[in-house]
């Protein structure tokens, strides 16, 4: 089944244009990469598809509702998630607040109910801290829930974005080079927790620049350069496709 | 989840410990110019965490706070001394009529930037000044209301002592800043501050900004409101004066000078510029002997200018700050000697 | 008074307010489009610049020489004030700037206050001679000195923003921060320039409405939101929007008194600014602005 379908996607800024008719679909279930050199218009792709700019062109499907245009907060809850490529932590918070902000289309606690927290709203709050406290234990962080979130080191930032991006408990997630700035074990540890993401049944679309890493765990990668799709395959096919290997070495010439 | 708890626990016993000390004042300071001094900073201060709430969490600005604390004082006024309305009754009516005339002013305005609100809470807060100065018949103009405003009373206790009245607007105020503290505690207050944290990131995660803005200027304006209304019943005479611009003005430097992002804010700012005020009229007359109550003004600027330029952050996060620093220089000095 | 004549008058003294506004109108515009800052302070240039003028006057100066020396003085004061307390304070968040400004103008207010008390003082006119009537209507000289002067200041604007090397630069600043840097603009500079420039013209327009209104030490602060208002009518970036606003302003505020009544001027003039912000938040002369990312 179709989780998300994109088609003639188009975004320009001004004279560049970031993403040109761009279409692709994601099954439920998978792990789909997005590759291509810098530029290519990825972090652009995942704007789009997370409403903070709305196309040029072309439409957005998600769950086989019409999601083009529709403003970020209203994407959230539909039900897809999303990291940052530079880090985009809450600097006034704690870790675990972080991750309860993750939570908020999850609850519902009103003004009403946030300035008088009767029975009701506290069990709420209750649910919401057990919940992301559960988040923050899968990504290795439950430890340290009461620290200043800008006082983590950079992988273990990257890492609570993740859980906090899971705390929306959302249907796809897109995942902005997870892997960027992270040492080997921390990158070993991004894969599991990938792993077990997808086994909680999240579909994910992730942007990487570590080629091994996408070609262990995609199931499906499409290629973009300059904003048009180079190409769309397995890992398999995608290694072996004369264009990609000519698009990349012509990078590495550079 | 035990950490968690525990700073709750130490939360909830610095305002037990405040509490108690505010309770016991009255029966210190026994004064009545002192009590009533004290009355004022207690009504000011219902206000200003309200506009804190607003400013520190909301990140937007209002210029015309005095106006729903005026509407406040004048429905109060109105109801009970023209129409013979229970006086909570009417402090009721006028704090959900004043909340529904910020949120229909807020509505449109926080789909826009910044300044824009600023712009209109001015806007409106001299529209309300205006009527309050021209609709005669029903305000008494300038010269302010012509009948007395009744003195609250609880059941046969009747409020009209400062020493009554004190303790009235105190079990309000604290209130208040319980009521404020749950909201910052909250899903809502999470979701503004993560506003400020990162706007892209929190609306990544499904936060309505402008709805949650809009909902706690609502309630900012509630809360001037209330105020406005036990203002109204503890002077029992209320004219259009208290409630014009340079009210708005003083309530915003109230907040700024006591720090936007602490519950304890409101209550220091506004004591530090009563207290200043207050002292000011004794004091100026004195040097400048023609001088009458408006050369306070020059300090109030002063101040103002003053934090927004050292201690942008206000005098309790400034506080901390400047210790922290002294703090970290003595380590360093106790390392050098150390070595 | 017929109808028609009545209506002329209405204009005519709308205009004369107008003008002002339009020239304290451009003097947020320039600040606020080079600075981003909305400067509460505005209207506090116009009463040091009537002040001044007073004073010198009364000192015995003639007034052309009275005229260029409270100009003189009001860019002083403001470029002091510029590199004293805005340049300390600019990374301060916008909500800040706005409270440090306000702060500002709370403070010049006061030290006016110490300095010139709270007694009104009168200008003589800049000539003499009485009403002037045109059409069944009357007008005051000075009025016509006012707009006089309100055109050929907005004429000098136009053509320093358009021809000089200082306008260029301004308006660089305003399309592109990063790229006017790279061009050896320094922003720093431009923002001093911006606001000594609207401070002389808010000056000046506190000195030409001197002779028509009481100078007082709290003057500043309705002329000073009403400039506002006409800014945000115009669309608080533009500059000929700036001076519609305060001309449209004027007139509409003028009628209003007229027409409806003379103890709602200054509520029309804020009513007008909510359904403006409402309605049409990129201003009535503005493009609507769209949002950056
Ligand atoms: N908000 C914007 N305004 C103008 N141009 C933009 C904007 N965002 C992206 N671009 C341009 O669009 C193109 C694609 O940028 P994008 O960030 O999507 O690339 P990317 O594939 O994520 O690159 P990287 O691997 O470096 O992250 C670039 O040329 C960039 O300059
Ligand atoms: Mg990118």
């Amino acid at each position: 089944m179709k989780l998300l379908e994109i088609s003639g996607l188009t975004k320009s800024f001004g004279g560049v244009v970031a993403v040109n008719d761009l279409s692709f679909s994601l099954e439920k279930g998978q792990i789909m990469a997005i590759i291509g050199p810098n530029g290519a218009g990825k972090t652009t792709l995942f704007n789009l598809i997370t409403g903070v700019y709305p196309p040029t062109k072309g439409s957005i499907v998600f769950n086989g509702r019409d999601a083009t245009g529709l403003p970020a907060h209203r994407i959230a809850t539909l039900g897809i998630a999303r990291t940052f490529q530079n880090l985009q932590i809450f600097n006034n918070m704690t870790v675990l607040e972080n991750v309860m902000v993750g939570q908020h289309t999850r609850s519902t606690t009103g003004l009403m109910g946030a300035v008088f927290p009767m029975g009701p709203v506290q069990r709420e709050e209750r649910k919401v801290v057990e919940n992301s406290l559960e988040k923050l234990a899968m990504v290795g962080l439950a430890d340290k829930a009461m620290e200043s979130a800008p006082n983590l080191p950079y992988g273990r930032q990257k890492m609570l974005e993740i859980a906090r991006a899971a705390a929306l408990e959302p249907e796809l997630l897109l995942l902005d080079e997870p892997a960027a700035g992270l040492n080997s074990t921390e990158t070993r540890e991004l894969v599991n927790i990938i792993y077990e993401l997808r086994d909680r049944g999240i579909t994910i679309l992730l942007v990487e620049h570590d080629m091994e890493t996408v070609m262990e765990i995609a199931d499906q990668i499409v290629v973009l350069n300059f904003g048009n799709k180079l190409a769309e395959g397995t890992p398999f096919e995608i290694q072996n496709n004369q264009e990609v290997i000519s698009a990349y070495l012509g990078e590495e010439e550079f | 989840m035990k950490d968690l708890t525990k700073r709750k626990r130490l939360r909830h016993s610095l305002i037990i410990i405040f509490s108690a000390i505010i309770l016991l004042l009255p029966f210190i300071i026994t004064n009545n110019y002192y009590l009533s001094v004290l009355v004022i900073i207690g009504i000011h201060t219902i206000v200003v965490v309200g506009l804190c709430l607003l400013m520190g969490y909301a990140g937007q600005i209002s210029l015309g706070h005095a106006a729903f604390y005026g509407l406040g004082a004048y429905t109060s006024g109105i109801l009970t001394s023209t129409y013979n309305v229970s006086p909570w009754i009417a402090m009721l009516a006028g704090a959900v009529g004043t909340g529904a005339v910020a949120y229909i002013i807020g509505k449109p305005i926080f789909r826009l930037k910044e300044h824009y609100l600023a712009l209109a809470t001015l806007g409106l807060g001299l529209i309300v000044h205006v009527i309050l100065m021209e609709e005669v018949e029903l305000t008494g103009g300038p010269s302010g209301l012509t009948k007395s405003i009744p003195y609250l009373s609880i059941g046969k206790l009747v409020l009209n002592s400062d020493f009554k009245y004190y303790f009235l607007v105190w079990i309000v105020a604290l209130l208040a800043i319980i009521l404020a503290n749950n909201v910052v505690h909250s899903r809502i207050g999470r979701a503004l501050r993560s506003i400020h944290g990162s706007e892209f990131a929190a609306q990544s995660l499904g936060v309505d900004t402008g709805k949650h803005k809009l909902q706690v200027f609502a309630l900012s304006a509630m809360y001037a409101s209330i105020a406005g209304s036990l203002y109204a019943h503890y002077i029992t005479f209320i004219s259009p004066n208290p409630f014009g611009l340079m009210t708005s003005i003083q309530f915003v430097v109230m907040a700024v000078v006591g720090g936007l992002s602490s519950i304890w804010g409101p209550i220091l700012g506004v004591s530090v510029i009563t207290v200043l005020t207050e002292a000011l009229k004794e004091v100026i007359p004195k040097i400048i002997p023609q001088a009458g109550g408006e050369y306070e003004i020059v300090v109030f600027g002063f101040i103002l200018v003053m934090i927004m330029i050292f201690l942008p952050e206000g005098l309790t996060a400034g506080v901390v700050n400047l210790y922290e620093r002294w703090r970290y220089r003595k380590e360093r000095t106790d390392e050098t000697s150390g070595n | 008074m017929s109808l028609a004549s009545e209506l002329l008058q209405y204009l005519l003294s709308g205009l004369t307010m107008g003008g002002i506004y339009a020239l304290v109108a451009l003097g947020f515009v320039i600040i606020h489009n080079v600075t981003g800052i909305i400067n509460f302070a505005q209207g506090e240039f116009v009463m040091l610049g009537a002040m001044f003028m007073v004073t010198l006057v009364k000192a015995g100066l003639p007034a052309p020489v009275a005229l260029l020396l409270s100009i003189l003085l009001v860019m002083i004061i403001v470029a002091v004030i510029e590199v004293g307390a805005i340049r300390s304070a600019k990374r301060a968040s916008p909500v800040s700037l706005v409270i440090l400004t306000i702060g500002l103008s709370t403070a010049i207010k006061g030290i006016a206050l110490l300095v010139w008390g709270t007694h009104p003082y009168r200008l003589e006119p800049f000539t003499k001679g009485g009403p002037i009537n045109i059409g069944g209507a009357t007008i005051v000289p000075q009025s016509l000195w006012i707009i006089g002067t309100t055109v050929v200041v907005l004429a000098v604007t136009f053509f320093v923003f358009e021809y000089t090397y200082w306008g260029k630069a301004l308006r660089a600043c305003v399309v592109n921060k990063f790229a006017a840097r790279l061009m050896g603009i320094n922003p720093r500079k431009m923002s001093l320039i911006a606001f000594v420039f609207s401070a002389a013209l808010s000056a000046l327009a506190g000195i030409v409405i001197a002779p028509i209104t009481y100078v007082t030490y709290d003057m500043g602060l309705m002329l000073g939101l009403k400039g506002f208002v006409a800014a945000v009518l115009g669309g608080l970036s533009s500059t000929p929007g700036a001076v519609f606003g305060g001309l449209a302003l004027g007139v509409i505020e003028s009628m209003g008194a007229g027409l409806i009544s003379s103890g709602y001027k200054d509520g029309i003039s804020f009513v007008l600014l909510l359904l403006v912000l409402f309605l049409k938040p990129g201003g009535i002369f503005g493009i609507s602005g769209s949002k950056r990312v």
